[in-house]
């Protein structure tokens, strides 16, 4: 398969702690429809998965980012929560499964070994 | 490392006439008879240099080479060393010319290998389609077992090879021949599925602490001790053969297909099996998932044909085989065969066969406690007339079933379905669980599915077929796929795609994304498990969470790894374990403890655990474990831990859980 070199590989080098819009990391607009969003993974997917990419030491990162927006772009429920709350505040609610139980609710602690 | 000492028959000098490496069975130049031939990848840099293949080269190796090269187990290793005679390593010379790897000039492809608990097949990627390989007997599928005679051993992929020695099915019912090894392996003695394989015709002897059953064969009266690790290496042993003859190259890659219920410890058993028969495994597939490659396959060819849209197909792909019963969901579109959902359990034709037997004769636990040789031979009888009950059952409406079984005991009966159906009732419910499991795993409705696909040798049971189509509300399943061969041939595709080999046609332009088929989590909050990768999660995966210390000034804590799908932690498979060690002192529920579980796209899992607050130079470095750790013994190790320290070293879940 041929390794196009995209705007998306930069971005992923360079990425920060904080969570990347979904619809950018899918590459289609806020008001995209399901097919769109499943069309736009599928290609992402080929692109991106390790299997396609064995020479791409981050391709396993770049491709969970890709499932992770499908994850949630897919379902209507969980997509409307997003376009209320937005990436970081969503990650961090819709994995904590329960109430901040911390002062200042800051959610992760600086500094987390695994907070790419 | 634990040093196997391995019993017979790995220990016999490989002058020993292992049937299918025989010079009276493959006489090819490149099946090197007589000797075992190592096929080990010396695996040197790539050089630049360019030219044509050559041939292979004998090239003497040592036995600590044999040690060095990466993959080999210990105990393969120590076959060798115990062996008198030279050893012989076969070198490409395109491993060391940087000959590309994708010209067709050498196919160094991996095999697709499905090894089923009754029946098992290779294939391979021939460089326009999938071949399934036949055995000088002509079949495609071969019957799962290993004869032991004498000094000589033989495996059912040539089953006994000449006429004269042909292997029938009482031969292999007769003690002397161990099958069903894809339902014994990597299982502990406390096992259900162990302690039903008591009824089979070898010995298997359990001891109900949690170690590995001792199972044995019979050879000149006498039982002979052997492990199903060790059984399947010279099945494979075979199997290999076999596909070196039709290839004319040395086989060192295999993808080999398993069933979704398999423990990554069962995983590592059927890998060291490989090993000890000279196999790398690339990948191990669940087995619907290789159906869904496959399928995908077919997809995307109809697209290109109809010129199509690439819409997203989504097929729920039902196996169901003699040791094991699995399902998934997958959704297709474009060659890519995305695993929405698995589950599956150790339930299968052998069940429904004993369910039978005991139905026939209901005296059976007694009648058959203690294999004495008539014993054995009188279930032998039983169980090929009740084989055979079971196969005519599935095209008549009823059937009659006559055996002597000696003794004065016999069999006269006839069978119909709905007497078949309530025998098997417990069985059927656990099929329609599954199948339900995954649909709302995979949060679909049976009118969401496009194709519902029927594979493996109990998919012909009219029963099962009408369960799985009605709970998908579907008349039809799909047709393109052949039932028996559909496993094996993903298999093969993906072993070429995964040996980097690519089709003009696009054929081959496939990817799966695999889903893990089970919970993985710790335990924590005393004796629960707390799962941090979910079922079903999409594979390559990193997840995390956050654990707190139980006690005041508690220093250490206890990370015990377990796969499964219980909500206590005994209930599900300990992969392994380890201490963080030197917490800060500190009242209880203070100390955050990060516990991270990373899936790569090779499906290694490896866990990482570390104390994340407090933080500073008084913490302790974060430990990285490569599971599973266990070699043997999971069940002892469990109640070893709790017996020792009790919940001294226990964690909670952190009522902050972080997960990416």
């Amino acid at each position: 398969m041929v390794r196009a070199l995209m705007v998306f590989d930069v971005i992923f080098a360079t990425r920060s702690v904080n969570a990347r819009d979904y619809y950018d990391v899918l590459g289609v607009s806020k008001d995209a429809g399901a097919s769109d969003i499943k069309k736009a993974y599928y290609a992402l997917a080929k692109k991106f998965h390790p299997d396609t990419n064995k020479d791409d030491a981050d391709a396993d990162k770049k491709f969970q980012e890709v499932n992770r927006a499908y994850e949630v772009l897919k379902d209507e429920d969980k997509r409307e929560i997003y376009d209320q709350v937005g990436p970081e505040a969503y990650e961090r609610h819709a994995s904590g499964g329960g109430p901040d139980g911390f002062p200042g609710g800051q959610g992760f602690p600086d500094g987390n070994p695994f907070g790419d | 490392m634990h040093l196997v000492t391995l019993p017979f028959p790995l220990l016999l000098p490989p002058s020993t006439p292992l049937s299918p490496l025989h010079p009276t069975f493959y006489s090819r130049e490149h099946c090197l008879p007589k000797l075992l031939p190592v096929l080990i990848s010396t695996r040197k840099k790539r050089q630049q240099q360019q030219g044509p293949p050559k041939s292979h080269l004998l090239v003497p190796v040592t036995p600590s080479q044999l040690a060095d090269s990466c993959w080999l187990s210990v105990s393969f290793a120590t076959f060798y060393w115990m062996a008198a005679e030279p050893f012989y390593t076969v070198a490409s010379d395109s491993e060391t010319t940087g000959e590309d790897k994708s010209q067709p000039s050498f196919p160094d492809v991996a095999i697709g290998i499905d090894i089923g608990t009754s029946k098992c097949s290779v294939a391979v990627w021939n460089g326009h389609h999938v071949e399934l390989l036949k055995n000088t007997r002509n079949q495609k599928g071969m019957r799962s077992y290993v004869m032991f005679k004498d000094d000589t051993l033989s495996a059912g992929v040539t089953g006994g090879a000449a006429k004269e020695n042909a292997h029938e099915e009482r031969d292999v019912l007769s003690g002397s021949a161990i099958f069903n090894m894809k339902r014994l392996i990597g299982r502990m003695d406390t096992d259900e599925v162990v302690q039903a394989s008591k009824a089979l015709p070898f010995l298997v002897q359990t001891l109900g602490i949690g170690v590995r059953p001792f199972i044995a064969a019979l050879v000149n009266n006498m039982w002979r001790s052997t492990t199903p690790e060790e059984v399947l290496a010279i099945f494979l042993l075979e199997l290999k053969a076999l596909a070196e003859m039709h290839l004319k190259h040395p086989v060192r890659n295999a993808v080999l297909t398993i069933p979704v219920a398999f423990s990554r410890f069962q995983q590592t058993r059927i890998e060291r099996a490989c090993a000890m028969a000279g196999l790398h495994v690339l990948r191990l597939m669940p087995e619907p998932t290789a159906v869904a490659l496959l399928y995908a396959q077919h997809q995307q060819q109809l697209m290109h044909d109809n010129m199509g849209s690439g819409i997203e197909k989504i097929a729920l792909i039902f196996n169901m085989g003699a040791g094991y019963c699995d399902a998934a969901v997958a959704a297709t579109a474009g060659g890519v065969s995305q695993i929405r959902a698995l589950s599956g359990c150790s339930v299968g034709g052998e069940d429904i066969l004993q369910n039978i037997m005991r139905h026939l004769v209901p005296n059976f636990d007694s009648l058959y406690a203690g294999q004495t040789m008539d014993r054995i031979k009188s279930m032998g009888l039983l169980r090929i007339a009740t084989q055979d009950a079971i196969h005519k059952l599935a095209s008549q409406d009823s059937v009659e079933i006559n055996v002597d079984l000696g003794d004065g005991q016999k069999v006269s009966k006839v069978l119909d379905h709905s007497e078949f159906e309530q025998v098997n009732r417990v069985i059927f419910e656990k099929v329609e669980k599954i199948i339900n499991q995954c649909l709302a795993d995979a949060k679909l409705v049976p009118e969401d599915i496009n194709d519902v696909i029927l594979v493996g040798g109990c998919s012909r049971i009219p029963r099962i077929r009408s369960l799985v189509l009605g709970l998908c509300k579907t008349e039809v399943s799909y047709k393109n796929i052949d039932a028996l061969e559909a496993a094996v041939s993903g298999a093969a595709l993906e072993g070429a795609i995964a040996s980097g080999v690519t089709d003009p046609e696009g054929s081959l332009d496939l990817l799966t994304i695999q889903a893990t088929p089970m919970n993985l989590g710790i335990r924590a909050d005393g004796d629960n498990f707390a799962a941090i990768i979910p079922r079903n999660t999409t594979v390559p995966a990193r997840r995390e969470m956050l654990f707190m210390t139980t006690h005041d000034n508690q220093t250490e804590a206890l990370i015990s790894v377990y796969e499964g799908e219980g909500e206590r932690a005994e209930e599900n498979h300990l992969l392994g374990y380890f201490k963080i060690t030197g917490i800060p002192p500190a009242p209880k529920g203070t100390v955050e403890i990060s516990v991270c579980m990373d899936i790569d796209a090779s499906n290694v899992l490896r866990v990482f655990a570390g104390v994340v607050k407090p933080q500073g130079q008084g913490v302790p470095p974060f430990i990285e474990v490569r599971m599973p750790t266990l070699d043997d013994g999971h069940g002892w190790c469990g109640q070893a831990l709790a017996k020792m320290y009790g919940s001294k070293l226990d964690l909670a879940v952190h009522p902050k859980k972080l997960q990416p």
